[in-house]
């Protein structure tokens, strides 16, 4: 069987938070992610696992180091090129659900295939079949304001994967849930890697998420362990 | 291009349809108001010199004033006076043309017939032809108390406030001290004729100097004056206000006398400082309106985006380009502007102006009401929308411009 390339690679990455005190937070990280791997970035609080996350989907800039993705350099690229990379290559979940409050379920899905050109008709299509997938096919005119954390997570979820991009990151995306929900959505994610083989970089700082994972990375004080 | 431009046109379309209803028309509403602000005061203004314009061409001078040269002794009057008149009248465009005889006169009054205690009044008198009249001036309009001249008057005069007195009038220790219908009066021609008069009734225009003067029949005149067929001056009153200089050539080439044609505003004299500056103050008005008013419309959409600063850091992470985010909230902003220019546009047109023409101020000036000019409302309305425009495109791009992160989690 021939072994998965590497879909991330790291090198060095160094990134400091100016102020009176600056703060290093992340301070020579460097690793890869194998295509279709789902790895868990750990770490206490303030061990830099989320800024880790921000510079790898190029939501934040690091101050040195390489971010290969796909084997594409991308700390060198511009900010309409980042903006471009971010909506073919990326889909994003985060803590907060990150829904547009107007916005009903099927129409957030469709956005990331709207913004890429597709036909309105066609990203409804195509968004509903992914809330089916997430199994909120009956959702799918609702209202973030008319759903539950969960289902606003899924929502969102659904929106990340509707380009079937190379790589899925989330951001403690089970901080707001409970338990049991909790649950249902990293079940969701091991389903989605492996019926998908989608690449995933989950931050989570609950320990017993790491049965979902095939890896974990462990961050402590911006340095990898 | 035309893609994003349709990519946030629809974005723009689902946050306005779908955001709080409330906060949509509270934000249009203020907009309205502040378009009414602007334009309110302005109006006023207008209205003010508006009014005395229109004094000035109702109740003194019409559109149009024709003197003769007075250039030789032959030319002191205009000659042929009904003929003139009734060739002015005959032009299209024309909708009155009245002579007048005009006196130098002074108006005794003795109330108690004992010779003491009497007034005196200097000022002018003029003659009309009662039935003709009403073509030209407004007079007959405004009588408080008894009646308008009757073309077979003899004996009757028509005085206005201020040589009567009372009436509010704003000079009453200058006038006749409270001449009243019914009391007789004494006018002392300058060919040294003396008449007695009967005041058939007293008028009062709001205009100081119109109720300054005194009218008698032309049968009168002439006979005191011992001419017939002859004017001092002719007032001609035209359709419409401001074309004044086409009837004048016009008039010039029907006469065969050499005459002097004036409009109207040639003699608005020391009210025309008046209105000059009345003009300058409404503009002033306007300009501290339109910033005030900008800078509100500014800070309202200013407040909204940055609400929404969450949201742009959103759709910037999930790869919607800057251009698509600026122009919907562009977008957004231009629309809150637009119904608000809307709003306040029929809340002017068909609920204030036609409260203030019904009832209009009653300033010592006269009845004042908005007079909304089209040159101030079209640069209202586009100075409104540029400035929505300019309040949706400033934090955008700021916001836009700021790291994602900070957009989203701080």
């Amino acid at each position: 069987m021939k072994e998965a390339e590497n879909i991330i690679v790291v090198k060095n990455l160094h990134k400091t938070y100016p102020g009176e005190v600056p703060l290093h937070v992340l301070k020579g990280v460097s690793f890869s992610v194998k295509e279709g791997e789902f790895v868990a970035i750990m770490g206490r609080s303030g061990s830099g696992k989320s800024t880790l996350l921000h510079q790898l989907s190029l939501l934040d800039n690091p101050d040195e180091g390489e971010i290969i993705v796909d084997n594409k350099e991308l700390t060198t690229l511009s900010d309409s090129e980042k903006t471009k990379f971010r909506l073919q290559y990326f889909g994003y979940v985060f803590q907060e659900y990150a829904l547009l409050p107007e916005f009903t379920a099927v129409e957030a899905v469709s956005l990331p295939l709207i913004l890429q050109h597709y036909p309105m008709k066609e990203s409804r299509k195509r968004a509903g079949e992914m809330l089916n997938m997430v199994q909120l096919g009956d959702r799918l005119d609702h209202f973030p304001s008319e759903m539950s954390g969960g289902e606003q997570q899924r929502v969102a979820i659904a929106r990340a994967l509707i380009n079937n991009p190379k790589i899925l990151f989330a951001d403690e995306p089970c901080a707001n849930l409970d338990s049991e929900t909790s649950e249902i959505i990293l079940e969701l994610f091991r389903k989605l890697n492996e019926k998908l083989n989608q690449t995933i970089i989950l931050v989570t700082h609950e320990p017993e998420d790491k049965k979902h994972v095939d890896r974990v990375i462990q961050m402590k004080d911006g340095i990898l362990q | 291009m035309i893609r994003d431009f349709f990519i946030a046109c629809w974005f723009s379309f689902k946050q306005l349809t779908r955001s709080n209803k409330k906060s949509v028309v509270m934000t249009v509403m203020v907009v309205a108001l502040l378009f009414i602000n602007i334009l309110f005061i302005a109006s006023m203004m207008s209205g003010l010199i508006a009014t005395i314009n229109n004094q000035v061409i109702d109740y003194q001078y019409g559109n149009i004033v024709i003197e003769p040269t007075k250039e030789s002794e032959s030319d002191n009057y205009i000659k042929q006076a009904d003929k003139t008149v009734d060739d002015i009248k005959s032009m299209p465009g024309v909708i009155g043309a009245v002579q007048h005889y005009k006196e130098g006169v002074e108006i005794t009054y003795d109330p108690k017939k004992e010779g003491t205690n009497v007034k005196n009044f200097s000022g002018y008198l003029y003659s009309i032809i009662p039935s003709e009249e009403p073509s030209a001036l407004k007079i007959n309009s405004k009588i408080v108390s008894g009646r308008y001249l009757e073309d077979g008057d003899r004996d009757k005069i028509l005085l206005g406030r201020e040589i009567s007195g009372g009436f509010k009038a704003t000079l009453e220790r200058a006038s006749l001290g409270g001449v009243q219908v019914g009391d007789e009066v004494y006018v002392s021609y300058p060919n040294g004729i003396n008449r007695k008069y009967t005041v058939a009734g007293i008028f009062a225009t709001k205009s100081f100097l119109a109720d300054a003067q005194a009218y008698v029949t032309k049968d009168e005149m002439e006979d005191v004056l011992g001419q017939h067929d002859l004017a001092d001056e002719i007032i001609v009153k035209t359709a419409t206000t401001g074309d004044e200089n086409k009837y004048i050539s016009k008039i010039e080439n029907m006469s065969q006398q050499k005459l002097k044609l004036y409009p109207w505003n040639d003699y608005l004299g020391a009210l025309s400082t008046v209105t000059n500056s009345f003009d300058f103050v409404k503009l002033i008005f306007y300009a501290i309106g339109l910033a005030v008013s900008g800078a509100s419309i500014f800070i309202i959409i200013y407040i909204d985006l940055l609400n929404q600063r969450k949201q742009i850091g959103i759709l910037k992470a999930i790869g919607m380009k800057s251009k698509i985010i600026v122009v919907s909230y562009v977008l957004q902003a231009f629309f809150y502007g637009l119904l608000g220019v809307i709003l306040g546009r029929l809340l002017l047109e068909y609920a204030i102006s036609p409260y203030f023409i019904r009832h209009p101020l009653e300033l010592p000036i006269g009845y004042v009401s908005l007079n909304i000019e089209s040159v101030d409302l079209m640069r209202t309305e586009i100075s409104m929308l540029a400035v929505s425009l300019i309040a949706g495109f400033i934090p955008s791009v700021q916001i836009v411009r700021k790291k994602i992160l900070d957009s989203i989690f701080k």
